[in-house]
Order: C-alpha cells, then sequence, then structure tokens
C-alpha cells in the first residue's frame, strides 16, 4: 500500500472505479486532481486464451502531463498501448478520450478511428515503412490531416499538389524540431537503429495529436541518444502541450521525466503515483525482487544507510541491469531500502523522502548500477 | 443405389489422388512456408515419366513404377537446390511466381517431349470390375483408394515417428530454434520436395491407370488449391480429408445436378471456407504479435 | 542523392522528374514516340499497340500488387469482364466507343471491389488462392452464361469509329492507346507521390502501423481493388475494340500469369517498370515466333513444338529473373542510369 493511503482519517481516498487495492488514494486533493482528464482507462481486462494480459487495469491520464507506464517485462504494458490505441479488444473494460468535443469512447473503435481523434503512437519494435523515405513516412503521419480521394491525387495538379505542399511545410516543421534534417531523402530501412528510433516518433508526431502513446522509445540506446530523445520528449510536451503515455525500462530517465507514474505487474496495476511515492512503494519493489527479495529486505534491519539509497528506482535498476548477483546485490540494497521505509513511515504527506536511504533521486544512472551497491557483473 | 455408390468410388478415387498431391504441398508448405504451383505439374510429370519408362521402353511396370519414383525424387531435389533455395527470404509473391515459372517449364517439357495429345497408358492395375453389394465397379479405381489411403497413413507416420518427419515440424513452427538444435535445414527441404514429388508422381501413376495421360491429367493440378484451403495448409489428415471431400462434391454434383456445375463447384467451396474458416478444418492459426 | 541540384520550393522537390537531363530524356522519348508510326510498318506498330495496351494492364496490376502488396491471380478476369461489357454495349446496344469503354471501366472497378471484400481478412498467399477461384469461377460464367456472352463464341466487336474514320486501324489505333498508356502511367505516378498512394504502399509495408497512424485499411484496399480493376478492364477493353473480337482463352488464368510476370520482370511498384515488362514480355514471344519461322526451312519439326517453346521459355525467363535479379528491369535500368550519372566515377 503506497504510503499516502496509510495516513490519517479525514480525508477521503480518490476511489476510482474499479479501482484494484493497490490502487493510489493521495491524502488530500492534488493540483493534478483538478486538471482535466484526457484519458481514462476503468478495469481493462484482456485475455489471450487462458493468459491474462491485462487484469482489471485502471487508470487516468491528465492534459498535459507525462505519465510513464512501468513494469517487469511481460506485465501487460505493450498489452496496455495497444489495447488504448485499438489494436486489441479487451474483453471488459472501457477506454475514454475527453476530447474537445466530449468524452468518446475508444474501446471497441478501429485503429484509425482512434488516431482521427489525435491519438498518436509509436511502437516497441520498429514500425516503419521501410522502403519508404523519411519524408514519406512523415507525411504518412500527416495522413489523418490531408485531404484528397484518387481521382484528385491521380490528377494532381491543381487542388492535390497544394494540398500536399501545405502539409509538407508541417512535415518539415516537425523535421526541424525533431533534428532530423540530413534524413529527409534517406530510405527508412537503411538508417541507424537510433535514427530510426527518432523517425518513428517524429512521425507521431507529424499526426499533431494531443495524447502521443510511446512504447520504449529509448530501449537499445546508449546514454547520448537517451538524452536526446529524453529532452524531445520533454519538448513535445512542454513546447507543444502534448500529453504523453510513456513505456520505459530506465528509471532514471522515468523519475525524471514522468509527472505521474503506473506500475503494472502480471497485467494488474499495483499502483499509481508521483515518481517519489512509487519509488517507495514496497509493492513496486516485490515487483522487481520477488517474494523473497522483499524478506530480505525486511529481514535485513541494519541501522546503515547504505549508500545510494534502496529506492524502487535503484532496485529496479539492479534487477533491469541483470547484475541481482543473489544476496550480496539484495542485502546491499536491502539496508537502504529498509532504512527508506523506515524512513517514510515516519513521513505524513506526500513523499519527499527525508529518510536517509532515499538520498538524491539522481543516484542511479540509466542502465548502470551503483558500484557501490552491487558487485560488478 | 447403384449410381450413389458408382458415383461414390468415383469420387473416392479422384479425391485420393488429390489427396496425394495435396499431401505433397502440404508438406513442402509445412517445411518451408513455400507454395508450391507446380505440385500438379509434378503429376503430371510422373505420369508420363511412368508412361516413357512403361509404354515407350517397354520395362516391367514394377520397375517403371520404381524409376518414376527415384526420378521424381532426383527431380524434387534438383528443383529445391536450383530454384527455390536462391528464394529463401523472399517476399510470398516471388515464391508464387517462381513455383509457376516452374510449373510452365514442367507442362512445356512434357507437352514438347511428349506432345499434347492422349496417349494409351499401359494400364498395368487389374481393370477387372467388382462388385460390391449391387454396384459394379472398376477394380482399378478400388486399388487406387487403398494404395493411396495406405500411401498417406505412411507419410502421416513418417511425420509423426521419424527424425526427418519431426525435424521437419519443427522447421515449420520456428526455423531458427529447429537451427539450434542442430536440424540441418537445407537437408531437411530437400527431403521435403523430394517426398513431394514422389507423392505427386504416384498419383499421376494411379490416375494415368484410369484415364490415360494427356488431357484430363493436366487440370488435376489447379484442384490442389481448394483441396488443401479446405483441409488446412499445413495439415496432412486435412489434406486427406479435403481430397475426399472435394472428389465427392465434384461427382455428386455432375451425376445430381450437371449443367457443367462440377467443374466450378471446388472453388466455389473454397470461396466459402475462405470467409468462414480461412485455415480450414485442420489447419492452424497464425497469430500476429506487434 | 544528387548534387549540386536544389529547389527553392516543395513543388520543385516534388516534381516527378527533377534533373534537366531527366527531363530531356523523357522528351526525347516522347519525341520519338510520336515519330515512330510514320516510319514503322503494320508488324511494329501491331506491337506497339499490344505493348501499350499491355503497359496499361500491368500499370492497373501494379496498383494492386506491386504498390499495395495484394496478390491477385485475377487480372485475366477483369480484362475478360472489360472485354466483354464494351463489346457487348457496343456491339448489341449500340453504343459508340467512347463511351462503352467508360462505362465498362466502371463496371469492372464494382466488380473488383466485390472481388476486394475477401482483402478483409485475408492476406498473401490466402489472397491469391481466393482470387485465383474468383478466376476460375468469372471464366466458368463467362463461358457458360451464353445468353450473355455467347458463351464459347467470339463476340464481334464493330469497329469505333469517329467521325467516319476507322479507328482500329493500327495507325489510328496507336494514338489512342499510347495516348491512354502516358496518361494511366502519368496518374499512377501521381497517385504514389499523394496522399492515396502513400497510404496503399504503407498497407504493403506494415498495414498494422498504417491503422495506427488512421489509414483505413480495409477501405484502402478496396480502393487499391477498385483503381486496379478499372484501369486493367480498360486495357481489356482496348483489346476488344482493336481486335474486333472477344474471345474468352485470351483471359484465362494463363493471362493473369502473365501479367503477373510483366510486372515482376518489369520491377514491383514501378511505373516503368509495368512498361518494361509489358514491352519485354509482348516482344519475347514474337521474338521466338519469328525465329521459328526463320529456321522452319532447316528444322521442319518446329511449329508443332513452338507454342511449347515460347511456354517454356516464358518459365524460363521468369524463373531467371526471380533468382537473378528479383527487382527486374526497372533496378537494371536504374543501374544503368546510375552508372552513366557517376561515369567515370562510378566507385
Amino acid at each position: 500500500m503506497v504510503k499516502g493511503a496509510a495516513s490519517p482519517a479525514g480525508s477521503a481516498p480518490k476511489a476510482e472505479p474499479g479501482a484494484p487495492a493497490g490502487a493510489t488514494a493521495p491524502s488530500a486533493p492534488t493540483a493534478r486532481d483538478a486538471a482535466p482528464k484526457l484519458l481514462e482507462v476503468s478495469s481493462l481486462e484482456l485475455r489471450f486464451g487462458g493468459v491474462k494480459a491485462l487484469d482489471d487495469v485502471s487508470l487516468d491520464v491528465r492534459r498535459g502531463e507525462i505519465f510513464a507506464v512501468i513494469g517487469p517485462n511481460g506485465a501487460g504494458k505493450t498489452s496496455l498501448l495497444n489495447s488504448i490505441s485499438g489494436l486489441y479488444r479487451p474483453q471488459s473494460g472501457e477506454v475514454v478520450l475527453h476530447t474537445e468535443e466530449g468524452p468518446r469512447r475508444l474501446s471497441g473503435l478501429a485503429p484509425h478511428a482512434i488516431a482521427r481523434l489525435g491519438v498518436a503512437r509509436s511502437f516497441q519494435n520498429i514500425e516503419l515503412f521501410r522502403h519508404m523515405t523519411v519524408l514519406d513516412n512523415l507525411m504518412l503521419g500527416r495522413h489523418v490531416h490531408i485531404k484528397g480521394g484518387v481521382v484528385r491525387c491521380g490528377i494532381y495538379w491543381g487542388a492535390q499538389r497544394r494540398e500536399e505542399i501545405r502539409h509538407r511545410r508541417v512535415v518539415e516543421e516537425v523535421i526541424d524540431f525533431l533534428e532530423i534534417q540530413a534524413l529527409r531523402e534517406r530510405t527508412v530501412g537503411t538508417l541507424a537503429y537510433g535514427l530510426q528510433k527518432r523517425v518513428e516518433l517524429a512521425r507521431a508526431l507529424a499526426l499533431e495529436p494531443e495524447l502521443l502513446l510511446l512504447d520504449e522509445p529509448m530501449a537499445g540506446m546508449n546514454v547520448e541518444e537517451k538524452e536526446d530523445i529524453a529532452r524531445f520528449v520533454l519538448d513535445i510536451n512542454q513546447e507543444r502541450g502534448t500529453t504523453v503515455v510513456l513505456i520505459e525500462h530506465d528509471m532514471g530517465v522515468v523519475m525524471d521525466l514522468s509527472d505521474q507514474i503506473a506500475v503494472l505487474d502480471f497485467g494488474r496495476n499495483l499502483g499509481t503515483g508521483t515518481p517519489e511515492q512509487i519509488r517507495r512503494d514496497p509493492a513496486v519493489i516485490r515487483a522487481y525482487l520477488g517474494e523473497a527479495g522483499e524478506a530480505l529486505i525486511a529481514g535485513e534491519s541494519s541501522g546503515d544507510a547504505g549508500a545510494g539509497g534502496g529506492t524502487a528506482e535503484g532496485v529496479a535498476a539492479t534487477a533491469n541491469a541483470g547484475a541481482a548477483q543473489g544476496e550480496s546485490a539484495s542485502a546491499s540494497t536491502g539496508r537502504g531500502s529498509d532504512s527508506a521505509n523506515r524512513g517514510s513511515s515516519d513521513d505524513s504527506g506526500s513523499g519527499s523522502g527525508s529518510g536517509p536511504g532515499s538520498g538524491s533521486g539522481s543516484s542511479s544512472t540509466p542502465g548502470n548500477t551503483d558500484d557501490s551497491r552491487a558487485p560488478k557483473p | 443405389m447403384d449410381t450413389f455408390l458408382q458415383l461414390t468410388l468415383s469420387g473416392l478415387t479422384n479425391g485420393m489422388v488429390y489427396a496425394l498431391v495435396a499431401v505433397g504441398f502440404v508438406v513442402i508448405y509445412k517445411a518451408s512456408d513455400v507454395i508450391n504451383f507446380a505440385q500438379g505439374e509434378l503429376l503430371l510429370f510422373g505420369a508420363y515419366l511412368c508412361f516413357a519408362f512403361v509404354g515407350q521402353f517397354g520395362l516391367p511396370w514394377s520397375l517403371g513404377v520404381l524409376l518414376t519414383m527415384l526420378s521424381a525424387a532426383a527431380v524434387g531435389l534438383v528443383i529445391e537446390r536450383t530454384v527455390l533455395r536462391p528464394l529463401i527470404g523472399e517476399p510470398v509473391i516471388s515464391m508464387i511466381m517462381v513455383t509457376i515459372g516452374l510449373s510452365s517449364v514442367l507442362k512445356a517439357l512434357v507437352n514438347g517431349i511428349w506432345g499434347p495429345r492422349p496417349r494409351a497408358f499401359p494400364a498395368f492395375l487389374p481393370s477387372g470390375e467388382v462388385q460390391i453389394g449391387s454396384a459394379i465397379v472398376g477394380a482399378d479405381r478400388l486399388l487406387t483408394i487403398v494404395v493411396a489411403a495406405v500411401l498417406l497413413g505412411l507419410l502421416s507416420l513418417f511425420f509423426k515417428t521419424t527424425r526427418e518427419g519431426i525435424a521437419m515440424r519443427a522447421i515449420a513452427d520456428d526455423q531458427q530454434a529447429a537451427l539450434s538444435m542442430g536440424i540441418r535445414i537445407p537437408r531437411v527441404l530437400a527431403i521435403a520436395w523430394a517426398l513431394a514429388a514422389v507423392s505427386a508422381s504416384i498419383g499421376g501413376i494411379l490416375l494415368a491407370n484410369i484415364v490415360g495421360v494427356g488431357g484430363e491429367i493436366s487440370i488435376v493440378g489447379l484442384k490442389v488449391f481448394p483441396v488443401v484451403i479446405l483441409g488446412g495448409l499445413d495439415s496432412i489428415p486435412g489434406a486427406v480429408v479435403g481430397g475426399a471431400i472435394i472428389g465427392l462434391l465434384e461427382v455428386y454434383t455432375g451425376g445430381y445436378i450437371g449443367h457443367g456445375l462440377n467443374l466450378i463447384v471446388p472453388y466455389i467451396v473454397l470461396i466459402l471456407v475462405l470467409m468462414v474458416r480461412p485455415y480450414g478444418l485442420f489447419g492452424k492459426e497464425i497469430i500476429e504479435r506487434v | 542523392m544528387r548534387s549540386g541540384v536544389f529547389f527553392s520550393d516543395y513543388q520543385g522537390d516534388m516534381q516527378l522528374r527533377r534533373l534537366p537531363l531527366e527531363k530531356l530524356r523523357l522528351g526525347l522519348f516522347l519525341a520519338a514516340l510520336c515519330v515512330f508510326p510514320f516510319f514503322a510498318d503494320t508488324y511494329w506498330l501491331t506491337l506497339a499497340n499490344q505493348i501499350a495496351i499491355a503497359t496499361i494492364g500491368a500499370l492497373g496490376l501494379n496498383v494492386l500488387v506491386g504498390y499495395t502488396g495484394q496478390i491477385s491471380l485475377g487480372q485475366g478476369a477483369f480484362m475478360a469482364i472489360g472485354a466483354y461489357s464494351s463489346g457487348i454495349f457496343a456491339a448489341r446496344f449500340d453504343i459508340p466507343f467512347f463511351l462503352s469503354i467508360p462505362i465498362a471501366c466502371l463496371i469492372t472497378a464494382a466488380i473488383g471491389v466485390f472481388f476486394g471484400l475477401p482483402s478483409l481478412r485475408l492476406k498473401g498467399l490466402y489472397l491469391a488462392i481466393a482470387t485465383l477461384a474468383a478466376q476460375q469461377i468469372v471464366e466458368w460464367v463467362i463461358t457458360h452464361w451464353t445468353g450473355l456472352t455467347g458463351g464459347t463464341e467470339a463476340l464481334v466487336v464493330p469497329s469505333p469509329r469517329l467521325f467516319g474514320v476507322r479507328l482500329n486501324r493500327d495507325f489510328n489505333f496507336y494514338w489512342i492507346s499510347v495516348g491512354l498508356a502516358l496518361l494511366v502511367a502519368l496518374f499512377v505516378a501521381n497517385l504514389f507521390r499523394s496522399r492515396v498512394g502513400r497510404a496503399m504502399v504503407a498497407v504493403r509495408d506494415q498495414d498494422i502501423a498504417a491503422s495506427a497512424l488512421g489509414v483505413d485499411v480495409f477501405r484502402t484496399k478496396l480502393v487499391a481493388f477498385a483503381t486496379s480493376s478499372f484501369l486493367v478492364g480498360l486495357s481489356g477493353a482496348l483489346i476488344a475494340h482493336y481486335r474486333g473480337i472477344v474471345t474468352w482463352e485470351r483471359f484465362t488464368l494463363e493471362t493473369s500469369i502473365t501479367y503477373l510476370a510483366m510486372i515482376i520482370i518489369g520491377g514491383l511498384g514501378t511505373v516503368s517498370g509495368s512498361f518494361f515488362g509489358a514491352a519485354f514480355l509482348t516482344l519475347l514471344p514474337a521474338l521466338i515466333t519469328t525465329v521459328g519461322r526463320d529456321l522452319q526451312t532447316s528444322a521442319p519439326g518446329i511449329a508443332a513444338v513452338l507454342p511449347f517453346v515460347q511456354q517454356g521459355v516464358f518459365g524460363l525467363v521468369v524463373i531467371l529473373f526471380l533468382v537473378l535479379e528479383p527487382e527486374g528491369l526497372a533496378k537494371l535500368w536504374r543501374n544503368v542510369k546510375d552508372y552513366f550519372r557517376t561515369w567515370p566515377f562510378s566507385y
């Protein structure tokens, strides 16, 4: 249970419809509650044969925020995104988009209809049109905005040409924004991986979406490339006001960028909260280390604060970097996280991390583990 | 009742021949995802080869049949090596077209060497008549059904029990995993093509015994598609069941309805199956993940 | 990338021919086309007409198969529908060709949409097989619906006339067939540098991503079927009026296969490839026939074998191209152009 729910009575927990037991219930109305909702996911259930990919998942995304979805591999994050964008049809539950014209039910709509409502996305495995140039890929991003049927396109001269030029200008703006000018005429299949990911981001942007769904936009990149993408995502959010839902494994990035985080595991939403709240949540830590790990953390209660702090992000970074080398790793993080727990249980109100273990949020660098915390693999 | 029995046997005979051709098709598809448009021409080639060995060179039929099977296997191997292997990984349409090109070449060879006019095939299946109930049926048709059924049963066993058979199913499922298990894919593919060619050639020999060579034999090839779609592209039992159903439907339509409808009934069935249940009776569904 | 060529507006950047050299080459080609008929004899004019009509058919098929990735074995059927429709309108209802042809095209397009319905659920191989079945069914309908089509008998089509001039003499028809071929080529080229064409290629490459970008995949496929069938019906109708008779044997599965071979040998998904393939597969049989006739004196048995030689060579050529140069003649042509463009610094 996130610590906010344990706070004194008098503040009614904000219960979302069909919210699972571990859902966030902030004690006092925050600024976030006042912000208008853009996307509302309620009790989503998705099954493939006997496997439950999504189990009663609910969350909501406010306009203009960056919302991250994290969790171990196979937790259902991509399934969630696919359900929102219409590629999967959940067996039950609802997805509602609150557009300018009012709430629109996304569940049951075809993917292209959802795109037309202003929802764009990128894919975990790059799904660019490999034989087209970057320019053509981006112009396809404009598809919902460009007008013109078969005959008009075939004739081309006149109305259609003007239309194409108009949208070419918009695409050029996106090209400038993401700094891919040199790549315009390149066939996408010939580009380096990192650049392809950027082009995919550009293509989604070209749609001028209200809601941008990004599925691991930084997967497989080095530190420099990740920083570039992170900067772009922030720019997209701040300069264009686009709401972003982001699946990402890199905890450092997630903690730095997001306004709100949801944690998924085994298809269930373990909890939603601010980065601070999430990093302390024992359920989250358990998800990354398992029951044994959590017991280890609980058992190893020494007063030593431990370097770097056993925050959820540290734990996650450890787990993800594959450096969770049995006892030594969990022991070293255990001490830190235990003190963090002790530290946080004294707190009231939303986590400002006064415990020694929680130290500086940026203690973990993307994808690397702190040497002091775990033995080098 | 007689008519019904006659028709049924006729239908089953044709059906079993279709099944022999279809099985080869399925084997190739299972092992390599290749659609062999030339499968019908392999039947044609088999029939004519046997005609050449037994009819033109005067060899005893057992030897002729054996030689035909060996030659067919050789042809299958050559095709796999020279034409199919360079095309691994190319898109579906290339693969379809290359086997279409192949079918053209085979057809041209057959017509060029032996001429398009029908020839008398020295039938070696007993041509007597057998009485079943109140109907009189040709022994050759009966034997065709039996022989085909036995062969198909053996093939089925091959896939379930032998190493090569299991290897083929493994490849069809996941080439990378199969490779990492030490399965030599080119060898297995070669076996697949050899098997397909032999199976088709046996079908051709059986059919030629009944209707001779030339004419009718050459259109059998296209029928393989309704059969495999009905049965399931990757299912051997499906090929057998599909073949039987299509063969029976054809003769029943011809016998009871007429108007030439028996010519397109297989294709109507094909379209219906595709609309209702594209993977056929026994085929496996493919799931696409993004 | 071509160096030294810059445009200051998007219009320039999006032209079909950007380099002055390209424009020159195109101009020369067009000039040659205009001059050709005055110097060619009937034999070559006939061939030119056949190539032009085949190009239109190939362009139509390429729209569906090359650009949109929907495999279709129904080319023969669509050409038959175009030919018979226009032929019947002209022969039975005295409708002039310049009306019967467009109407026939629209009819073919409508039936094409119907053929395209399976594409909602079927892809690749399954779609190919569905179109194969459709081809067989249409063939059967044509040969059995004797009331409408005359069954297996030839349908005689009156000569197209305009202001009293008989238009299906080779010289006169040349202007129609080549003119239309050029227009269709332009149409297709325009289509694929604009919205609708891009969507079609997207459907071919990644239909899931395309739908996530707002492309209505099913609708796009149907539009591809309709457009393709319109153009293919046009080529069928032109054949009907050019030859003056319509026979079902010209529109069988073999025809479908021949056209597929044209666009594959020519180059899938290219305008020039459609032309190259059409020319190649029209000239090749003509060449073989000529050679066969010349050899007739020294090897008298040749005439009997000739059709099989045609068939065998066709198959071989298809196989060779697929094994050696899967991107077809268009790629070879690009190699030639590249060579001269960078000569003598081809490294």
